[in-house]
């Protein structure tokens, strides 16, 4: 059994079909990328995976659970404990430190006595040891996409999404923060699912999908 | 239309759904400020037409009570003003139901003709039928009568000898009819008639004055003259009036008489026995030689062991000039008046019956003449000087004034004085002197000796002879000399008195005002923060405009125009709801809260020129906190502005803020202990609860201040903040927006301190009755009636002769009370007393007592009773007097030392002093003075009108029945004197009812600010809050963030408040203060509170996650 299983995912929006019977499947540990012309419904993929959305037919499962019939709580607990997000903006809370920040989802959910020290060590790994106690409004755009990648691993999720990740950021930036990507799904296990249209970010991984006319298809590298 | 007007509507336009909001606030805030300023249009409006119903188309008015004048006097007077006059009779009665099973008491009966109703508010031309009664409105309706239908009638019944003389007759003081209701008078025919100063329509029976004069043998007499306007409208002024008076009026009016008596003379005598005072005064002055009578009623004349009863003794003596020379008159006194005041000179009649001559001593014993009709018989001795024939003058059966019940009898067995007669006593030879000659004197004294005897405040004379021949111009002289104020015939401006009163003790409206003043605070908070989260919302517009070039003036213009625009709105709509709100209010006074108003029916009034006042006042408050909005928006940086950073405040500012915030935290504390201890230690009553309500008001501002200082140095501190619970995060979240956070909590703490604190201040009557140092005085009854009551329940013979059961009596200490009608001065009336009723007491038995509780005294030495102060000298023409604390303050209006002018029953002015409060007594509404001092002003209001009655709790009630049963006819009414209080304490009560429930729809309205605030955080939220649910949060961990940031805001708001209103309620406990309605009110507020931050919470978990996260 697969980590991640799509099988005959449709999704329409009014006046338009966007996913038309989408199958995928992503082992764990793996990375994989999924790439698209704009408004082709890669996001909403990930939406559908994380369960921000309901698909109109067709199953979803992470890590055995189905997500399609999943209730609110069910959801909210994958979410808390399975799957990490990475949003291209990275929504950090203004109010807060970079480190607290990162601990957000520990509030929630089942205890984690380590979520301090993990916090800290994630964050000092993807560079960050200096800024713990920065708010955003101190922090670079790729420093805060960095602590949006923190917050996202603090609970060591089975997958990461991330959803155009290096989209707001500058060329260096970008480029940085996927080269961070790829580290830490190896260096943590996680299974990493890019919605991306960063051709370098698209090749650190493991497989790439293309989403044309709402079918998915694999890319083969060249 | 110009580009900025352009700009502001489609601003306003664009923004509507915000803005309704706005607009909806400032409605509130104008129907609430509005509203109450109608309501005091109203109770302005009613009493100004009650008192124009009042006294119709009178100007003038002579109210000379118990003397009665001709009623032909109103028409001289009315040809020498030309003027409409209207003579009536006005006295007191009690109107019953032929079943009986209805009696209504202090009922003014009035005698009139046509020309009283040509003086009607709508003057008319009738009058009633004999037999018939018109009754007003409020009687038919107490009654239940309908024009055809009859009733029973009982008339105080006038006495021509003042009734507190002792031999005045004490038992037939009423007069029962049978009359037909033939008409029910609307208020504008006159059914409202008074010339008191009641708003409320007392009952009224008008019946004809010619049967009402037969049925009384009071012939073509009146005690009532009214003067209106002539045809041209003009009315006479007080002057002229007085001026036409003096010029018209007859010794007969002042029910003085003259007739010819033995040795040619004429004499001047009263069918009121004694001439007044001033009478012999004047006669005195002109010095015209008289011969002085004093004429009285002796129980018994007793030499050794043989006694002769009831007979009359009269004291002779010359008054005025000495005759030129000696005439038969002299001579005459010569033999009959004995040489030496210690001497007596009888009659040969009973020199023989005593078989006594002269050197014998014999002792006269008789009812002496007290302060009142209390039964006392006085012994006193005189050696014959003596024996004199019965001839001439003392064989002059006229000497023997017009003693009811004696003058007209036939025989001795018909005799019905007022006082006990045995006449068992009274023997052939005592009944054939009696038949033979009357009441002519069995003995005689000098006249210093008679008046050292029975001289009293009603006079020292019986008659006054004089020889018409030598002084043919004494009457005439005598009535140009008298001034007929001093016989109480006097002028007053009945209709000045009448529209004065018509004001309103208490300005309701603002009164009203101040009640509504945090409902309309916190429609105008609301609106504050909702223009405030309007323009936050709008923050890069603002940011924009600036970026455009547009100066902070110019952009605050745009937006000052747009919130004019919201607020004129606003005041147009709530001044239509202020209509209703208005109504409602009137409506409520008239049911719920009638206890403020009493019965007094509200007509509404719509003046133009207050909803204007209204309107424009709740604009400018609407506009006011905008301007604060704009100012602090304007001071933005661009920049920031338009990237809508515009909550947190800069960091120096919170570091500033802290610091004054613990700087006002640490003061109020002080201020607020130094409130505490000097209220507990130093204060008593009204002052002690002033002091704590201070000192808690001071513990609220620390409170706030605290918690201020706490939010910006959490918002301050974020930095250093570590997260480790969803509450610290709803702390941290708390912090964010200082302001705001404190806005809801200082709004719930002021709703909640003041509702509670209110609460506090609830009266209730004491729970012991019997305890004297109370509201009660230690009485637990109150009896009052309509006609006065002569009984002198304070002997068993007086009880005796009442037919009550003396063993009620055991252990009960009746203290009676004179009564002086005058205007309402407690709280039950809202118009503005100027006369108020005045309680004549003696004082003594009060100090003796120790009862009621002093509030205040003008020089009170320690630990005398505040009652000694009413028999301290003041100068002649002040009389010192005791009122409750509350009606001298509220209603009189008056302080310590303050005085009220009087006049009293000769017309001579004297003030009134208020030298002693006391408080949340049954004695509200009147004032009270010392029985000697109220005898002397008004010698002629005889008996008693109230009885304060001590007695055991197990015999009050019986008590109670049998005291109406034996009084019926005067209409007596016993109260417990805690009902009385608690009437009294409704009027407060109602008061703080009306207080905490605006002040509630202040709280709600606060808490719906809460609602908002939750609202427009989660609005600002939702992306975080969006984010947090992508981040695994479940919708109970992002409600159960929200609900403890909101929630220790109300809880932080609501335990301020709270125990903020603790330190009010110290001074309350053991009064009517419920701990029961504390944690009700308490827990209403917090529910409501909740309920809105449940609200926001399920609002801000059901929103659509994506949108939400895209903003």
């Amino acid at each position: 059994m697969s980590l991640l299983e799509l099988d005959g995912v449709a999704k329409n929006f009014p006046g338009a079909e966007v996913l038309r019977g989408i199958d995928l499947r992503l082992e764990a540990a793996r990375s994989a990328a999924l790439v698209g012309p704009s408004g082709s419904g890669k996001s909403t993929i990930l939406h559908l995976i994380a369960g921000f959305l309901r698909p109109d037919r067709g199953a979803i499962r992470v890590a055995g659970i189905d997500v399609v019939r999943a209730g609110e709580d069910e959801l909210a607990q994958l979410r808390n404990a399975r799957v990490g997000f990475v949003f291209q903006e990275h929504h950090l809370l203004p109010q807060l430190s970079a480190l607290d920040n990162a601990l957000l989802p520990t509030l929630v959910g089942a205890a984690q006595p380590d979520a301090r020290e993990r916090a800290e060590h994630l964050l000092a790994r993807v560079g960050l040891k200096e800024r713990l106690r920065h708010r955003p409004e101190a922090l670079s755009g790729g420093e805060r996409q960095r602590v949006a990648l923190v917050r996202a691993l603090i609970r060591k999720p089975a997958l990461l999404l991330a959803d155009e990740p290096t989209g707001a950021l500058d060329g260096k930036s970008a480029a940085s923060l996927a080269e961070l990507l790829s580290e830490l799904n190896a260096e943590e296990g996680v299974a990493l699912l890019v919605v991306t249209h960063s051709l370098p970010l698209a090749r650190r991984m493991q497989q790439r999908f293309e989403l044309v006319d709402g079918a998915l298809r694999e890319l083969v590298s060249a | 239309m110009s580009g900025s007007l352009r700009l502001v509507l489609a601003g306003a336009w664009h923004h509507r759904r915000t803005h309704a909001l706005v607009v909806l606030a400032t409605a509130i805030a104008t129907a609430v400020l509005t509203g109450a300023l109608l309501v005091g249009d109203a109770v302005r409006e009613t009493l100004r037409a009650r008192a124009a119903e009042r006294i119709g188309g009178v100007h003038l008015a002579l109210a000379s009570g118990d003397r009665f004048f001709r009623a032909a006097l109103g028409e001289e007077l009315a040809r020498e003003l030309a003027a409409p006059t209207a003579s009536a009779l006005l006295l007191d009665g009690v109107a019953n139901t032929p079943d009986g099973k209805r009696r209504i008491g202090g009922v003014r009966v009035l005698g009139v003709d046509r020309a009283f109703f040509s003086l009607a508010p709508r003057p008319f031309d009738a009058e009633p039928a004999e037999g018939e009664a018109w009754l007003n409105a409020t009687l038919a309706s107490r009654l239940g009568l309908a024009p055809g239908q009859s009733f029973a009638l009982r008339i105080a019944k006038p006495s021509p000898m003042p009734r507190d003389l002792v031999l005045a007759q004490a038992e037939e003081v009423s007069l029962g009819l049978r009359v037909q209701v033939g008409r029910v008078l609307g208020a504008d025919e006159f059914g409202a008639f008074d010339l008191g100063a009641k708003p409320e329509e007392a009952p009224l029976v008008c019946v004809p004055r010619a049967w009402l004069e037969r049925e009384l043998e009071l012939a073509s007499r009146a005690n009532l003259l009214l003067v209106g306007a002539s045809a041209g409208g003009e009315a006479p002024t007080l002057e002229r009036a007085r001026a036409a008076l003096r010029a018209h009026w007859t010794l007969e009016d002042g029910e003085l008489r003259t007739r010819e008596v033995h040795g040619s003379l004429r004499e001047l005598y009263s069918p009121r026995v004694f001439l007044d005072t001033p009478v012999g005064a004047a006669a005195e002055e002109l010095g015209t030689p008289l011969l002085g009578v004093l004429t009285y009623f002796v129980n018994e004349l007793r030499s050794g062991e043989r006694a002769t009863p009831y007979s009359m003794v009269s004291a002779l003596g010359r008054l005025g000039r000495a005759p030129s020379s000696a005439d038969a008159l002299e001579a005459e006194l010569a033999r009959i008046v004995p040489a030496s005041e210690g001497e007596l000179a009888i009659q040969q009649w009973l020199a023989d019956d005593l078989r006594a001559a002269s050197g014998a001593e014999i002792a006269l014993r008789f009812w002496a003449i007290g302060v009142d009709r209390k039964l006392r018989e006085e012994t006193r001795s005189f050696r014959i000087g003596k024996v004199i024939a019965l001839e001439g003058l003392s064989a002059d059966p006229l000497l023997m004034p017009e003693f009811p019940g004696l003058h007209d009898s036939e025989h001795c067995r018909d005799w019905e004085p007022g006082a006990p007669v045995d006449l068992e006593r009274i023997r052939d030879e005592d009944e054939r002197w009696w038949e033979e000659r009357k009441g002519t004197p069995k003995a005689f004294l000098a006249l210093p000796a008679g008046r050292a005897l029975w001289a009293s405040r009603f006079g020292d004379l019986t008659a006054l002879r004089w020889d018409p021949a030598a002084f043919p111009r004494f009457e005439a002289e005598l009535r140009e000399r008298l001034d007929p104020a001093s016989l109480g015939l006097v002028f007053r401006d009945a209709r000045a008195a009448s529209l004065a009163s018509g004001v309103a003790t208490t300005d309701l409206g603002g009164l009203f005002l101040g009640l509504s003043f945090f409902l309309i605070a916190s429609a105008l908070l609301l609106v504050a923060m909702l223009f405030s989260f309007g323009l936050e919302q709008r923050a890069s517009e603002l940011g924009l405009y600036r970026a455009l070039g547009f100066s902070p003036r110019a952009i605050a213009r745009l937006f000052l125009g747009e919130g004019a625009l919201l607020a004129g709105v606003g005041a147009v709509l709530g001044t239509a709801g202020a209509l209703l709100y208005g109504d409602a209010v009137l409506h409520a006074l008239q049911g719920a809260w009638s206890g403020a108003v009493g019965d007094l029916a509200l007509r509404a009034a719509r003046s133009p020129s207050t909803l204007a006042i209204g309107a424009g006042a709740s604009f400018a408050c609407a506009l006011l906190p905008m301007l604060r909005v704009l100012g602090k928006m304007a001071r933005r940086e661009p920049l920031a502005l338009l990237r809508a950073e515009v909550g947190a405040p800069p960091a120096r500012e919170l570091t500033r803020g802290v610091r004054r915030s613990k700087l006002l935290a640490w003061t109020s504390v002080a201020l607020a202990l130094l409130g505490l201890f000097y209220a507990l230690l130093a204060l008593e009553g009204a002052a002690r609860a002033g002091a704590l309500f201070g000192a808690g008001f001071a513990f609220l501002i620390a409170c706030l201040a605290a918690l201020r200082a706490l939010l910006l140095a959490s918002a301050e501190g974020a930095r250093a903040f570590e997260l480790g619970t969803i509450a610290r995060l709803a702390r941290q979240n708390t912090a964010r927006r200082p302001g705001r956070s404190l806005g809801v909590a200082a709004l719930l703490a002021s709703g909640a301190f003041l509702v509670l604190s209110i609460e506090a201040h609830r009266l209730a009557p004491p729970r012991d009755p019997g305890a004297r140092a109370s509201g009660t005085g230690g009485f637990r009854l109150v009896a009052e009636s309509t006609l006065p009551l002569f009984a002198d329940l304070e002997s068993p013979a007086g009880r005796s002769l009442a037919q009550l059961d003396e063993a009620l009596f055991a252990g009960v200490e009746l203290v009676p009370l004179r009564v002086r009608d005058g205007d309402e001065a407690s709280c039950l009336s809202l118009a503005a007393p100027k006369e108020p009723r005045l309680l004549g007491v003696e004082s003594a038995r009060l100090a003796l007592r120790g009862s009621f509780e002093l509030a205040a005294a003008l020089d009170l030495p320690a630990g005398a009773s505040p009652w000694t102060l009413l028999t301290r000298d003041h100068d002649a023409d002040i009389v010192p007097a005791i009122g409750d604390a509350a009606s001298v303050a509220w209603s009189l209006h008056r302080a310590l030392g303050d005085g009220i002018g009087y006049v009293d029953e000769r017309g001579r002015p004297f003030e009134v002093r208020i030298v002693a409060t006391l408080r949340d007594s049954l004695l509200q509404g009147a004032l009270v003075i010392d029985a000697a001092r109220f005898r002397e002003r008004f010698p002629s209001i005889s008996g008693a009108r109230q009885l304060l009655v001590d007695a055991p709790a197990e015999r009050a009630e019986p008590l109670a029945r049998a005291l109406e049963r034996s009084f019926a006819d005067l209409g007596l009414q016993v109260t417990e004197s805690r009902a009385r209080l608690a009437a009294f304490q409704r009027v407060q009560n109602t008061y703080l009812q009306v207080f905490q429930l605006l002040g509630f729809l202040g709280l709600l309205l606060g808490s719906a600010g809460l609602g908002l605030v939750v609202l427009r955080n989660v609005l600002e939220r939702r992306g975080e809050l969006a984010l947090l649910r992508a981040l695994g949060w479940r919708a109970r961990d992002l409600r159960a963030l929200l609900l403890r940031e909101h929630l220790f805001l109300v809880g932080a708001g609501l335990a301020i408040g709270g125990l903020a209103a603790l330190a009010p309620a110290l001074a309350s406990l053991g009064q009517g203060a419920s701990f029961g309605a504390f944690a009700l009110l308490f827990t209403l507020g917090a529910a409501n509170a909740f309920l809105w931050v449940l609200l926001g919470a399920l609002v801000a978990t059901r929103a659509p996650l994506l949108s939400a996260l895209r903003g």
